[in-house]
């Protein structure tokens, strides 16, 4: 569902560009008019640039956990007030316990539609929420002893392109630093989620978290470095009068 | 300086709340999920009436033994009901039990789930979907499809 409201956004802001009405020379003293609200309200959903972002929260996990190996890139696309971030990972996790050990490989994408509270800052930084979609393909593997009546058993179990989604709510920031470099974090709270397995009940989910029986629902952070491609060019700055 | 500051008070407090109230809780290895199946003896008594009721019936029950072991479960024993663990390398155990006057069969199938709980409580296996196969008894009803410690029955026998 998230698809095609994505689309219709970003097909709406496209077919919305207006070429510019240059303002009638009012001689006779009256007040020229005001630019119809239509025209102002386009403006709010015309991109003004991109930010290609990277978390560097996940790759700090990855250096000081055993366990974990993830990254993950984002593209958030912004106007005044919305923006459209899409974001795609891959992580990798080992587990392992005195008889078992379980791994699991795969890659998530997830898209979010963004309110900015900021908009009115020359710097573009963002303090926002938003809603979004996420969705998961993973592998994972494991493999353990059992002891039981009938002796003991080596159990291998794995699933091989389980899938996952879930919905998400965020909130965070994009401060501006220098220039077009940009930092910011992101909380999310993941709810709603379904997985398709096998017979192995995944223990992590690429970018959702564990999936844990007793606590359906995740918390996430990421941290991000950014760095913003503004689209056309920038905006004159106006020249400094100097008195006589 | 203030500026320095306002953009990366929200981001530190932000981490700060997240250490502080990102802890994971202390992991809990106690599941109610079995690898057993129970089994119940139930008899019907006619009271003269057409009505019959359901009473819990008891079973001399010399040796049980299962297919693919030489375990014995039980040995000469007067019981009501049966706890009979089931083989988790396969997706069907058959159990032989041996009465006074004649030789039961009870053959289940089942799907078997496994999950990794956590470093410190290892494997987790979830048996579902019970499924009654080949059996000598009169009248078997599978009353629970999940193996729980929670439920009293999974499985009733009628004589």
């Amino acid at each position: 569902m998230w698809r095609y409201i994505v689309s219709g956004f970003l097909l709406f802001s496209t077919l919305s560009t207006t070429a510019q009405v240059q303002p009638e020379v009012d001689t006779t003293g009256v007040r020229p008019a005001k630019p119809p609200r239509e025209k102002k309200q386009a403006k709010e959903f015309i991109p003004t640039g991109v930010m290609i972002g990277v978390d560097i929260f996940n790759i700090g996990r990855s250096i000081w956990e055993d366990e974990l190996t993830q990254q993950e890139f984002q593209l958030d696309i912004d106007s005044r007030h919305y923006h459209v971030t899409l974001g795609y990972g891959t992580a990798e996790t080992q587990r392992q316990s005195d008889i078992s050990s379980y791994s699991n490989d795969g890659s998530y994408w997830r898209v979010n539609i963004e309110t900015n509270f900021l908009y009115s800052t020359e710097r573009k930084s963002n303090l926002f929420v938003g809603l979004g979609y996420g969705r998961s393909k993973f592998d994972d593997l494991l493999v353990s002893e059992t002891e039981d009546a009938f002796g003991t058993t080596l159990i291998t179990s794995r699933n091989s392109g389980a899938t996952a989604r879930w919905f998400e709510l965020s909130t965070g920031t994009k401060i501006h630093i220098w220039k077009q470099f940009y930092m910011g974090y992101t909380i999310r709270y993941k709810f709603l989620k379904k997985v398709n397995f096998d017979q192995l009940i995944p223990n992590d989910i690429p970018g959702f978290g564990e999936n844990r029986e007793d606590d359906k629902d995740q918390f996430g952070f990421n941290y991000y470095l950014y760095w913003r491609i503004p689209f056309g060019k920038p905006k004159p700055t106006k020249p400094t009068v100097i008195d006589p | 300086m203030g500026q320095f500051l306002s953009k990366y008070t929200l981001g530190i407090s932000a981490m700060l709340a997240l250490i502080i109230g990102g802890c994971a809780p202390e992991e809990v290895c106690i599941t109610d999920n079995t690898t057993v199946i129970q089994v119940g003896f139930f008899k019907e008594v006619f009271s003269g009436t057409d009505s019959a009721e359901v009473e819990e019936d008891t079973l001399i029950i010399n040796s049980i033994t299962a297919l693919g072991t030489d375990s014995v479960f039980l040995s000469a024993q007067e019981v009501s009901q049966l706890t009979l663990p089931i083989n988790t390398g396969s997706d069907q155990s058959t159990y032989n039990l041996e009465l006074p006057s004649s030789t039961e069969t009870l053959q289940f199938s089942y799907q078997v789930f496994s999950r990794f709980v956590s470093e410190d409580c290892g494997l987790e296996l979830i048996v579902d979907s019970l499924k009654l196969g080949q059996t000598s008894f009169d009248s078997v009803v599978i009353t629970q499809t999940l193996l729980n410690s929670n439920i009293d029955n999974n499985v009733e026998v009628y004589r």
